[in-house]
């Protein structure tokens, strides 16, 4: 039988192609092309799942927050001057304190990312299968601690290719899938590669990391299942 | 003043924190969000005359999923260039699986998928990408019901194709979020 992650699988292997350009996607909006067109877009779309998720996010619904925003004022006819204005410098102070939450949230973030860090927490991963104890098919588990996590898959007896792949596969849901991928990551002298991960890119669960050898070809080489702990002092949510 | 301006200003304070959210669920940051937000009615403006009444909100929502859709598109273009991978003649990836134990290789897997019409291989897609199948209605404009029908039938033409029993593929209920 095959299975869902078969599918995904084969799926992910054929090559994506170019995604609908502006023009096109501006037609399909204003509704000018045919069915077949709609289609055949549709599914040329359905390679680029970040760009299929534009079409299926729902819209806030505008109507919906005035109701919530002047629900208060009409349930109180006879003091409504008071509530209104009450109502709007209240609005005006959250909208304010969250303008202003942000903008020093974005400052915060921006300068977190640009200065030094020191609370980072190595893992040197050594592939599924391959770890020589009786427990190598369990996940290895990383730190518990640290703010970023420098994950270190190595290779073991593997040969030299002209450029390597790495995936993370969420393996929390039904459907693995990749959370990130990326190709051109350099295997240092010692034969790993070094992948830095803000530990608030993964939430706790099981992951796999899998590496590829690409030399006109792709060749998986090796695999390596991982388990992020909930972080010292974080609660279950 | 331009004649509607009036107008174009009532739009932009009723719909700005709608379009705002959007963005941000898309995973733009606050400021990015901002300035696609600034594009969005921007491309309203310049084509005020051509919206009235309720077609004006869609015509909004139209305006920021074209912008998202470009800003997007542009980045994941972006990030492809240079990882044109060959994966025609990949390994067969699943050492795993019960793919392999059938004998049945990813390449061939992903050549019936190709072949399945895009009725059928758009939904089958989108499903695998992990959308609900809410979201692969909202996407393919069409019910819920018939995401559920097209994936059966691609269920149905893949078995035919490779001769394989496939796993249900719209009976995982536990898409729907």
């Amino acid at each position: 039988m095959i299975r869902k992650s078969d599918l995904k699988a084969a799926v992910d292997a054929l090559p994506p192609g170019e995604p609908p350009s502006s023009e096109e996607i501006e037609a399909y909006l204003n509704g000018e092309l045919s069915k077949e067109e709609e289609e055949r877009l549709q599914t040329r779309l359905a390679h680029f799942p970040e760009l299929a998720r534009v079409f299926t996010e729902p819209f806030p619904d505008p109507h919906e927050a005035e109701v919530v925003e002047f629900a208060a004022a009409s349930s109180r006819p006879l003091v409504f001057w008071r509530t209104a204005a009450i109502a709007a410098a209240v609005t005006a102070a959250v909208f304010g304190g969250l303008m202003f939450q942000s903008q020093s949230k974005a400052r915060r973030l921006t300068s977190e990312l640009t200065r030094p860090r020191t609370d980072l927490e190595n893992a040197l991963l050594l592939p599924d299968g391959q770890r020589g104890n009786p427990d190598e098919e369990a996940p290895i588990t990383l730190p518990a601690s640290g703010e970023d996590l420098l994950l270190m898959p190595a290779l073991i007896h593997q040969p030299e290719f002209r450029d390597y792949r790495v995936d993370i596969l969420d393996l929390n849901v039904p459907a693995p899938r990749p959370v990130w991928s990326s190709t051109g990551i350099r295997r240092r002298s010692d034969d790993t590669f070094e992948i830095w991960v803000p530990r608030t890119f993964l939430n706790p669960g099981i992951y796999q990391l899998v590496v590829y050898g690409i030399d006109g070809t792709m060749e998986p080489l090796a695999k390596y299942t991982v388990k992020v702990p909930r972080r010292a002092g974080q609660s279950p949510s | 003043m331009n004649p509607g301006d009036d107008r174009f200003e009532e739009l932009y304070r009723r719909y700005r924190r709608s379009i705002l959210a959007y963005l941000q669920r898309l995973g733009f940051s606050y400021d990015q969000a901002n300035d696609l937000a600034q594009d969005a009615f921007t491309r309203v403006y310049r084509n005020m005359g051509r919206y009235r009444g309720e077609a004006e909100w869609n015509y909004v929502k139209t305006a920021a999923q074209n912008v998202a859709y470009n800003a997007i598109r542009a980045r994941a273009t972006h990030k492809r260039k240079g990882d044109n991978v060959p994966l025609e003649n990949q390994t067969d990836l699943a050492a795993r699986g019960a793919a392999a134990e059938e004998k049945v290789a990813l390449s061939e897997v992903g050549a019936a998928i190709e072949k399945l019409p895009p009725s059928l291989n758009a939904p089958l897609r989108l499903w695998l990408e992990g959308f609900t199948y809410s979201e692969v209605a909202s996407m393919l404009k069409i019910t819920v019901d018939a995401v559920k029908s097209r994936l059966r039938d691609a269920r149905s033409r893949l078995r035919a194709m490779l001769g394989v029993e496939i796993e249900g593929l719209e009976d995982d209920d536990d898409q729907e979020k």
